[in-house]
This record gives C-alpha cells, sequence and structure tokens, in this order.
C-alpha cells in the first residue's frame, strides 16, 4: 500500500512543471543586477582607494625626498661656512624645533601651573613647580632663545646649570659663543622673514640644544590656548622671578660662567639685530621683485625648486591626419598607377606626468581609431587615334637654289597623357591600444604660458579592424575584406612636436600639442600596396591636473 | 538575445559561470519550471514557492563558480540540489518546525474534511489536488516524504541530511503516507498514466 502511495505521488508529481509567476522573473533580474552591480562597485571602489593611496604615497615619497635631499646640502653647506644657513629647508626644519621646544615647555608649565595667567605666576610657579633639572633648562632655553632683545636679563636663570649636571648648560653656552662668532662674520645673512628671524636664530640653538641633552622632540602643535603672546608673558614671568632660586641652582660657580654667557650673549643680540635689518632688506626686494626668497637666494642656477618638480595626471584627446606616399606601381610601359591612403585618427586617453623643472616625462595610454580610405588613380599614355594631317614639302634644288615642293598630306597621330582617378570608396577602420611616451624640454616658462618641443615614441596595439583593403593580382586592383591577419599587431611611432601650456588655476592646465609622426613599420602585411610607412600631423589635446 | 539563442548549451553554461546576466535568465527560463515544481513540493503554498524559488536561484547565481562544468552533472541537477537545500532551510526558518518522534500530527481537521470534499465534487484528481494534499502535510512530515518519495533518499541519508535519527525519518514517512492515505483512501489507485478518480 505504501509503495501504491508513493508511486502515485512520484507519477503524478515527480515531474510536475508550474511556470512561476513573472514577478519572480523580474525580482531575480533585478537582484543579480544589484550584485553584479555592487561587485561592480567595489571593484571600482577597491581601484580608486588603490590608486588614491598610491598618488598620495608616491607624492609623498618624493616630497620628502626632495626635502631630505635640500636638508643634506644646506646641513653640509651649514657646516662649511660656519654660517646660520637660514634657507627654506632649514627654516621649516629649526621652525618645527622650536615648537617642539616651545609645545613642550608649555605643557610642562600649563601641568605645573594651572593657573599661571595670575598676576604672581613667578612665585606660584616656583612653589608649584618641582621644576626638574631637565624641565628648567628647557624652561631657561627657551627664555633664553626667545628673549634675546631683552637688556635686562637676570642671570639667576642661567644659574640652573652650577648643579652635578651643569655640563648640558656649559654646552650650551659654547654653543652660544660659537654662534655670536658666526653671526658676527656672517657676511650676506640669509634671513627672510622678519618676524621669524628671532626664532631662526633660536631654532639653531635649540635643535643643538635638543642633540645635547637628547631629548626626545614631542610634536604637538600649539594651541589657541598656548597663544605666542601667553607663552611669552609665562616664560618671562618664569625668568624673571626672583624666588627661582632654588638652593639646587645657585652657586657662585655658575653665576660667573653665567655672566660670561651673557656677554657672549649680548653679542649675538647686536648682531641678530642687524641680520633682522638686513633681513628686512632683503624681504622688501623679494617682495618687489615678486620673488620667493628661495628663487633670489638659491646659489644654484641648475637646482630644480621643489615647486617645480611634481607629478600629475591627464586626459588626452587627438586628431591626427595622415597621408600615406604609396607606392607607384606600373602595370606596364604607358601606365602608371598611383595609389592613396588617407588616415585619420581620433585618440582618447589619459597620461600621467612627471615634471623636473623645465624637462618633461609623459607617459599615456589611450585607445585610437583610425580610419582609413583609398583612391586609386591611374596614369596612361596612349596614341590618340585621331590625329591630323600635316603638309609634306620636299627640298628641291633647281638650277642651285633649294626649293620646297608640296609633295602631299600625311596623317599623324600623337601620343597624350591621360589621367584617371578611380575612387573605390573602400574604407576601414582599426582600433588600437596607444601607448605614447615623450620627453618634452621647456624653451620658454612664463607665469601662465609655458612652450617647448618634445620628442618621442608612440606604440600602438591592434585590438580591432574591420572594413576593407585593397590587393593587387597581377596588375588588378580588387579588395579583400580586411582580417586581422593582414595588420600587423604592432606599430611604431616616431613623433616630434611643440607643446604649449595654459595654466588655468594653480593646479590645472590645458595642453596643446601639434606634432609629426612618422610611422617606422608598416601598418599592413602581406599586402604589396599598403605596406609602405605612413606619416602625418596630428594635434593632442590635454586637460593636467597637477598632483 | 539573439546572440544567446545562437550558442550551444556549454557556452551558455560557460558564459553563466563567468558572470553573465543575460546567460542566467536564460538558463531561468529553462528550467524554472520544473524547479518550481520541487519548490512547491516542500512549501506550504504558492507564494511561498515562489519566494524559495527566487532565493533558490539568487542561491545558484551566487554558486555558479561551484558548478563545474565538465563534471558530466547536468545543470539541473546541480540546480534542484542548490533548491532543496534552501528549500529545507526556508522551511527550517520560517515554518520553524522540528522533526521529533513524538511529533503530533498538526493537521487541521477542517482542512482534511475540506480537502476531500473538495475532491468529491470532481472527477478526478488532478496533479494540483495532489500537490496540495502534500503542502498540506505537517512541514516535517512533507519535508521527509519529498525526499524519499521523489529525492530517491534512503532514510540514512536523510537523517544524515537533516541530522535527525533514522527512526524519526521512518516515523514521519509513516505518518505521511497515512495521512494521504486517508485523503486518497476512497480513490481508487490509478496505473501510471490514468486519471485518479474520485469514488
Amino acid at each position: 500500500m505504501n509503495e501504491k502511495i508513493d508511486n502515485i505521488f512520484r507519477d503524478n508529481l515527480g515531474n510536475v512543471q508550474v511556470h512561476p509567476a513573472q514577478s519572480v522573473k523580474n525580482g531575480l533580474v533585478k537582484e543579480v543586477r544589484s550584485i553584479i552591480y555592487r561587485k561592480a562597485l567595489f571593484s571600482i571602489a577597491i581601484i580608486t582607494t588603490s590608486v588614491s593611496v598610491l598618488v598620495i604615497t608616491s607624492s609623498l615619497v618624493f616630497q620628502n625626498a626632495n626635502k631630505g635631499s635640500n636638508d643634506v646640502s644646506h646641513d653640509y653647506e651649514g657646516q662649511n661656512t660656519g654660517l646660520l644657513s637660514l634657507n627654506n629647508s632649514l627654516e621649516q626644519t629649526t621652525s618645527k624645533a622650536i615648537n617642539t621646544e616651545d609645545d613642550f615647555d608649555l605643557e610642562s608649565i600649563e601641568n605645573d601651573t594651572p593657573n599661571k595667567l595670575e598676576p604672581n605666576p613667578p612665585e606660584l610657579l616656583a612653589q608649584k613647580s618641582p621644576a626638574t633639572n631637565a624641565d628648567l633648562l628647557t624652561n631657561s632655553q627657551s627664555n633664553y632663545s626667545k628673549e634675546v632683545t631683552t637688556e635686562a636679563r637676570n642671570s639667576n636663570v642661567f644659574s640652573l646649570e652650577s648643579t652635578g649636571k651643569k655640563t648640558k648648560q656649559n654646552d650650551y653656552s659654547i654653543t652660544n659663543e660659537i654662534t655670536a662668532i658666526q653671526l658676527i662674520k656672517t657676511q650676506k645673512p640669509q634671513l627672510h622673514s622678519e618676524p621669524n628671524s628671532k626664532n631662526e636664530i633660536t631654532a639653531m640653538e635649540s635643535s643643538k640644544t635638543i642633540e645635547s641633552s637628547n631629548r626626545k622632540p614631542k610634536e604637538v602643535r600649539p594651541t589657541d590656548k598656548y597663544s605666542q603672546s601667553n607663552t611669552q608673558s609665562n616664560l618671562n614671568s618664569l625668568e624673571t622671578a626672583p624666588e627661582l632660586t632654588h638652593p639646587r641652582f645657585s652657586t657662585e660657580e655658575g653665576l660667573t660662567q653665567e655672566s660670561s654667557i651673557t656677554y657672549d650673549f649680548h653679542k649675538t643680540i647686536d648682531a641678530s639685530n642687524e641680520l633682522r635689518e638686513l633681513d628686512k632688506v632683503y624681504s622688501e626686494l623679494d617682495s618687489e621683485l615678486g620673488n620667493t626668497p628661495t628663487e633670489i637666494h638659491n646659489c644654484n642656477p641648475f637646482e630644480i625648486g621643489s615647486d617645480k618638480k611634481f607629478w600629475s595626471i591627464g586626459i588626452a584627446s587627438g586628431y591626427g591626419n595622415y597621408s600615406n606616399s604609396l607606392n607607384s606601381s606600373s602595370q606596364n610601359a604607358d601606365v602608371q598607377r598611383a595609389t592613396a591612403i588617407n588616415s585619420k585618427s581620433n585618440y582618447l586617453g589619459v597620461f600621467t606626468s612627471r615634471e623636473l623643472g623645465r624637462l618633461k616625462f609623459s607617459l599615456g595610454t589611450g585607445i585610437e581609431r583610425m580610419s582609413q580610405s583609398y583612391s586609386v588613380s591611374t596614369i596612361s599614355r596612349t596614341e590618340e587615334e585621331i590625329g591630323s594631317y600635316v603638309d609634306l614639302y620636299e627640298v628641291v634644288i633647281i638650277d642651285g637654289n633649294p626649293t620646297q615642293v608640296y609633295v602631299g598630306q600625311e596623317y599623324v597621330t600623337s601620343l597624350v597623357e591621360k589621367e584617371e582617378e578611380i575612387t573605390s570608396g573602400l574604407t576601414n577602420q582599426i582600433d588600437y591600444l596607444q601607448i605614447p611616451f615623450s620627453v618634452g624640454y621647456d624653451l620658454f616658462r612664463g607665469s601662465r604660458f609655458d612652450a617647448g618641443f618634445s620628442a618621442g615614441i608612440i606604440y600602438n596595439h591592434q585590438l580591432n579592424s574591420t572594413g576593407y583593403v585593397l590587393n593587387e593580382l597581377s596588375g588588378v586592383i580588387n579588395s579583400l575584406e580586411l582580417d586581422k591577419s593582414l595588420v600587423n599587431k604592432s606599430l611604431w611611432h616616431y613623433q616630434m612636436g611643440i607643446t604649449i601650456n595654459r595654466s588655468i588655476t594653480q593646479r590645472i592646465s590645458v595642453r596643446v600639442n601639434p606634432r609629426l609622426r612618422i610611422a617606422s613599420s608598416t601598418q599592413f602585411d602581406k599586402l604589396r600596396i599598403q605596406s609602405t610607412n605612413y606619416s602625418g600631423l596630428d594635434i593632442n589635446f590635454g586637460l593636467q591636473i597637477k598632483l | 538575445m539573439l546572440f544567446i539563442t545562437k550558442m550551444t548549451p556549454n557556452q551558455l553554461l560557460h558564459k553563466f559561470v563567468r558572470g553573465s546576466n543575460i546567460a542566467f535568465q536564460k538558463l531561468y527560463d529553462q528550467y524554472s519550471s520544473a524547479l518550481m515544481g520541487v519548490c512547491l513540493r516542500f512549501s506550504r503554498d504558492h507564494a511561498d514557492a515562489e519566494d524559495m524559488l527566487q532565493e533558490g536561484f539568487i542561491k545558484i547565481y551566487k554558486a555558479r563558480k561551484t558548478f563545474d562544468i565538465e563534471s558530466g552533472f547536468s545543470f539541473y541537477t546541480w540546480a534542484k540540489r542548490i533548491m532543496i537545500n534552501n528549500a529545507i532551510n526556508y522551511c527550517k526558518k520560517n515554518y520553524r518546525y522540528v522533526f521529533s518522534d513524538n511529533e503530533l500530527e498538526i493537521v487541521d481537521p477542517d482542512s482534511e474534511n475540506k480537502s476531500i470534499e473538495g475532491y468529491k465534487s470532481e472527477l478526478a484528481i488532478t496533479e494540483a489536488k495532489l500537490l496540495k494534499m502534500v503542502q498540506e502535510l505537517p512541514d516535517g512530515y512533507r519535508t521527509i516524504f519529498n525526499l524519499y518519495v521523489f529525492e530517491n533518499l534512503t532514510h540514512l541519508e536523510i537523517s544524515e541530511y537533516l541530522g535527525i535519527s533514522t527512526n524519526t525519518s521512518k516515523s514521519q514517512l509513516s505518518r505521511a503516507r497515512k495521512i494521504l492515505q486517508k485523503k486518497i483512501e476512497p480513490i481508487p489507485v490509478p496505473n501510471t498514466n490514468e486519471q485518479i478518480k474520485v469514488f
């Protein structure tokens, strides 16, 4: 019985087929599309992220590499000349050092003295801060550097070194002496920024102090809470605090040394004042000339500024018109045939460019569609059937005199050239993956326009081809359907031209590049007629974004 | 679409495995009816069957790369297995049925009477009516009945498949048969190609 029931259901429902509602399919298609879109979006997001990371990383790497090379050169220069090499890179470095130092000081002061703006902060500071040697040394150094113009300087501030750890301060005083001498001997100071000039001097000192005290720089950005004025007043208060003469830090020995330091330091102050005056003059000159200080004071004319080294990306489109100087084949002695191919190309692609001052390297990729049309013309020399009658004369000597005697007429035919153009109307279309590479050099660099020349190579890889080509069999031209095997897969070109750049914004510029393009290899294979190199002019337009 | 129709089944499958939406639609058109029949047997009603079918086809699309064209298995066999797995999961999720030896027959007496009464007025029991009988079985019974009768699985295979004991499988199949027998008892058992007569 069980078997029978099973069979009933198996036989009737085993292969039952019911058409589902159309809504099921619609929903399914929608769901599958969303899966595909999600996948595509995910892929695009991954690619975009990867490219962004790559671009940012590479730009940072290049930026750091440039900065590093500049720093090395400047350090070397500073060692050789003994000058304060206050050019741009060092300014940045030293500014960082100052900020680090100051911030560190501020933090330590703030942590220890929450009421730093009260009327009597020095006392509070002196009482509240347990002031380790390192902290006080740091504070005094910071004050010392910032208060270079202060005449009344409390030497007690410098007495903190008199304990067993005074070697640090001694180093520091030596540094100051050297700095003062260096500054006095400086013939051409290169301070550029008036407000920063003080800091720049300090920077050298601070950076050296950091080295000598082996303090780990702390990267803390100054905030509004720690404004410069507050900092200064706070530091002044700390510096001039009479109670800051802890027995640990006050010995006569220390005071004696401090007086000599102060003396040397005043030299430094005088020198720095002179430098600032000179710097004012240079700054004014810079502003009048519209140049950055780097451009004025960089001694090396061949050095490429960091602002001239950059990567850029862009899109490019091009149009070209080429004509092949195809061979003229002679079918026989009296008939010659000339065949011409007129090629037009359209290009759309992207490129990346690396600029090193005036030198530019550009690499791109894109799709080029080349459309060709053929025209065939023949020139034949044939004997004209219809000629003309010409009178014939014979010279006869009668009585010793030569006399022309009419003897009749003759029908004379002549050879004429007939030119016949046969436009076959054959066209084809070949798609290429194009990879152009060029090296350019700017001959003229203006504020908005750059112009120069460029040369390079172009590689074309055949992707698709449709249409017809000419074929010749025993002197007879016919057409042949274009097959991939008839077109060379690879096609190389030389290109040279001029490049004109026009800046639209600081980062965006447009580029025009008319150029001569010469194919170095033949485009077609196995076909005698088309097996010639073509050449022609094309023009490229690009939109370039500086990274 | 013309492009797809020109393709051989093997090419169609290759396209499907590569993720072609058009190839997938073509396969849906070919096999959706048969797979809908499978879903109807496992579900309580037509709407649930359509949900099962849709979910199952999405799983088929997602699992397309696991389909080995060269293995010799037909697409239908592979797709049916996915569909059955999906149907069982659907039942577990939406019907919340449990397999137990002591599972009571949750059969609505009214519905039983209705179904039989409904058939009394008709001369023949069509496939739809047999299908309705199966759909009206308790969920656990229906699943085991489907696997045993239509998928030709043994009790051991069913027990492994569903994670139950073989005795549970046997008892539930037995109870399913009893219910179905009650419903079609008055009906003379037809031959394979004959229609089932009521009374």
